[in-house]
C-alpha cells in the first residue's frame, strides 16, 4: 500500500468527523453491551468460583449417582461425614445442607442458604461481625443489602444478622446466606439430622457405599448448570450484537463510499490501485471499530457498577476484544469496499 | 518524444437495448509538441474519447499508440501504470479531493506512484508555486475559488511530468477573469515533448491549438444495432 492510503483515510477521517463521531458513539454502544454481556457470562464462572472455594473444601461427597452437591437435594445422614473423614487420602470432612430459599421480610429476597458446623468446612470466611455459631444467627453476603443487627425471618424462624461476607453469591447476583447447620436442617429437613453433602479436603482413596466423590470443578460444573440456557442466550447475543456493530461500521463506511464516489473515480483515473481504494476504507473501518473498542472498554466498566450480578472482565476479553474489533472493521469495510472497485472512472470526466 | 495515433476507433455503449456510437471509425494524430483541440457539440465523442485517451474506456474497435504504447489494449495494472506515469487529466468539475488540501490533492498521482512523502511534498509546492497557488497550498478545495481549483487541477495533472496531458472543458466552470489565467497556465505546459489533447466549446481556447479535431460531423449514432 503506498503512503496515499494513509492519507486520505485519516483526512477523509477529519473530514467527515461528525459522522465519525455519531459512528463511533453507536458502536461503542454496541460494543459495551457486548462486553457486559461477555462480563456477565464470565461473571458466572467467576461467581460460581468464588462461592464453592469459600465453602473450603477440595471437593464434595453426594449420594452415588446424584448430578451434583448444589442443584439436587438428596439426604445423606449427618454421621456419614465422620466415616467419610476417616476415609484414607482425606484429612477433613463436614457435613452441609445448602437449598434455594426466600427471605419472607420485606424486601423479599432469595438467598443461597448454607448450613454448616460453627468453624467447620462450609463456613466461610467472615469479612465484617462474626460468624454464626448458635440458633437464630445468620451471615448474609452484602448483596443481601442487610446489615449487621438486622432481623428477618425465613422460613418461620427469626434470623439475625451477625456477620457479612463479599463474593458469595450463586446464579447471577443471588445472595449466599450462611446459618448453622442445625438451623438448616430445620429448614430443610424438618430437624432431622441430615445433609445435602459432606465437604472434603483431601482426595478419598475409597468411600462408603453408595457414596460419591466430585471435584472442585464437578461441583461448579453442577452449579453453573441452571444456568445452561441464559449461557446459551447471552452467547448468541453477543454474536448478533457483533453484527450489529459490523452492520454500524459497514453502513457508515458503505454510504462514505457513496458520497465519494467521484472522488474514487478520480483516484482511478490519476493511477491509484483499486488496493489502494481497498486499503483505505478498510483503515478507515479498522480505525472506527477500533476506536469504539477501546471507548467501549471504558464505558462498560462504568454501566457494570449498576448491575446487581457479577461481571467480570477477564484478561483474555481484553485481549480479544481488539482482534474482534478489526474483524468487526473489516467485515464492515466490504460493502464499501466492494462499492469502491466497482466505480467506473470515467466518472471523473462527469460535469459536476 | 511519443506521438499520439488514433485509428479507426469505435466506442459502443448499450443502452436501453439500443447501441449508442459515440465515435465510429474515428482517425486522429497528434505529433509531440503539438496541442490538439477536440470541437463538437455534446453528445459529439469528445469526452469519450479523452477517456479513450487515458484507458479509462476501452474501444469496441479501433486502436490507439501512444508512442510505442498500444493503450487500447492495456489491460489491469498496465492500465493504473500508463494513467499513473503516462497521462495527466484536467477534469472539467476540477475534481478535487475535498479532504485534501490544495497539495495534498497535487500529491495525489505522486504518491500514488510510490513517491515518498517528503518528496512528493516538495514537488507538489513547486508546481503549486508555478501556477501561483504557493500562498493556497494548505486550503482546502472548498476554500478556492474556481480558478484557484482548476490551477489545483492542473498542478495535479502535470505534477508527475506527463507526456501526454488530457484537458476535459478546461474553462467551462470558470468566469471570464479565470478563464484568462487557465488559458495562459495551458499555453505554458505545452513543450516538445508533451502531447496535448483539450476538449472545449470555447473558441478562446482555438488560439492554443496546433490543430483543431471537429467530432461535430455528425450526432453519435442511435440504433444502429438493436439487440
Amino acid at each position: 500500500m503506498s503512503s496515499l492510503v494513509w492519507l486520505a483515510s485519516r483526512r477523509d477521517l477529519g473530514w467527515r468527523r461528525r459522522r465519525l463521531v455519531m459512528a463511533v458513539g453507536a458502536t461503542t454502544l454496541v460494543l459495551a453491551i457486548t462486553l457486559l454481556l461477555s462480563g456477565f457470562r464470565d461473571g458466572f464462572d467467576v461467581e460460581t468460583s468464588r462461592t464453592v472455594g469459600a465453602l473450603g473444601g477440595t471437593g464434595f461427597v453426594v449420594r452415588e449417582g446424584m448430578s451434583g452437591p448444589f442443584t439436587t437435594v438428596a439426604q445423606l445422614d449427618e454421621g456419614l461425614a465422620s466415616e467419610v473423614g476417616r476415609q484414607p487420602g482425606v484429612t477433613r470432612a463436614a457435613p452441609i445442607v445448602s437449598i434455594r430459599h426466600a427471605i419472607e421480610s420485606s424486601p423479599t429476597t432469595d438467598v443461597y442458604i448454607v448450613g454448616a458446623r460453627p468453624g467447620g468446612l462450609g463456613a466461610p470466611q467472615v469479612r465484617r461481625g462474626r460468624p454464626a455459631r448458635a440458633p437464630g444467627e445468620a451471615v448474609l453476603d452484602t448483596r443481601a443489602a442487610r446489615p449487621i443487627g438486622d432481623r428477618f425471618r425465613l422460613g418461620g424462624t427469626e434470623f439475625t444478622v451477625v456477620g457479612l461476607v463479599r463474593d458469595t453469591s450463586v446464579w447471577a447476583g443471588v445472595p449466599a446466606m450462611f446459618v448453622t447447620l442445625t438451623d438448616a436442617q430445620q429448614l430443610v429437613f424438618a430437624g432431622a439430622r441430615s445433609a445435602t453433602t459432606i465437604v472434603v479436603r483431601g482426595q478419598p482413596l475409597a468411600l462408603p457405599p453408595g457414596l460419591e466423590f466430585l471435584t472442585v470443578d464437578q461441583a461448579e460444573a453442577d452449579m453453573k448448570r441452571p444456568l445452561a440456557n441464559a449461557i446459551v442466550t447471552i452467547d448468541l447475543l453477543r454474536l448478533f450484537l457483533w453484527v450489529v456493530a459490523a452492520a454500524i461500521v459497514g453502513s457508515v463506511l458503505y454510504v462514505s463510499a457513496l458520497e465519494r464516489s467521484r472522488d474514487f473515480a478520480v483516484f482511478k483515473a490519476v493511477g491509484t490501485g483499486t488496493g489502494d481504494l481497498v486499503g483505505s476504507l478498510v483503515i478507515e473501518a479498522v480505525a472506527l471499530a477500533a476506536l469504539s473498542a477501546a471507548v467501549a472498554v471504558g464505558v462498560s466498566r462504568v454501566l457494570a457498577g449498576l448491575f446487581p450480578a457479577v461481571i467480570s472482565f477477564p484478561a483474555r476479553t481484553l485481549v480479544l476484544l481488539p482482534l474482534v474489533a478489526v474483524g468487526v472493521g473489516l467485515v464492515g469495510s466490504f460493502a464499501g469496499a466492494r462499492r469502491a472497485v466497482t466505480v467506473d472512472p470515467t466518472l471523473a470526466f462527469a460535469g459536476p | 518524444m511519443p506521438d499520439l495515433a488514433v485509428d479507426g476507433l469505435t466506442v459502443e455503449y448499450l443502452t436501453g437495448g439500443e447501441t449508442t456510437r459515440p465515435l465510429h471509425a474515428f482517425d486522429m494524430r497528434a505529433a509531440a509538441g503539438s496541442v490538439s483541440i477536440l470541437r463538437g457539440p455534446s453528445g459529439s465523442g469528445k469526452t469519450t474519447l479523452l477517456s479513450c485517451l487515458a484507458a479509462l474506456l476501452s474501444p469496441a474497435a479501433g486502436t490507439i499508440a501512444f508512442g510505442d504504447i498500444v493503450v487500447s489494449t492495456l489491460a489491469g495494472k498496465e492500465r493504473t501504470a500508463y494513467r499513473r506515469h503516462t497521462v495527466g487529466i484536467v477534469f472539467q468539475a476540477f475534481n478535487l479531493v475535498p479532504s485534501l488540501t490544495a497539495t495534498e490533492n497535487v500529491m495525489v498521482p505522486l504518491l500514488a506512484d510510490g513517491v515518498r512523502r517528503s518528496d512528493a511534498a516538495r514537488r507538489a509546492a513547486a508546481v503549486l508555486d508555478r501556477v501561483g497557488l504557493a500562498d493556497r497550498a494548505g486550503h482546502r478545495p472548498g476554500e478556492l475559488s474556481g480558478g484557484q481549483q482548476q490551477r489545483v487541477a492542473i498542478a495535479r495533472a502535470v505534477v508527475h511530468d506527463p507526456p501526454l496531458l488530457l484537458a476535459d472543458e478546461p474553462t467551462a466552470h470558470l468566469d471570464q477573469a479565470h478563464v484568462e489565467g487557465v488559458l495562459a497556465l495551458l499555453a505554458g505546459l505545452v513543450d516538445a515533448e508533451r502531447v496535448v489533447v483539450v476538449a472545449t466549446h470555447d473558441d478562446r481556447l482555438l488560439s492554443l491549438g496546433s490543430q483543431v479535431v471537429d467530432l461535430g460531423g455528425g450526432l453519435p449514432r442511435r440504433g444502429v444495432e438493436r439487440r
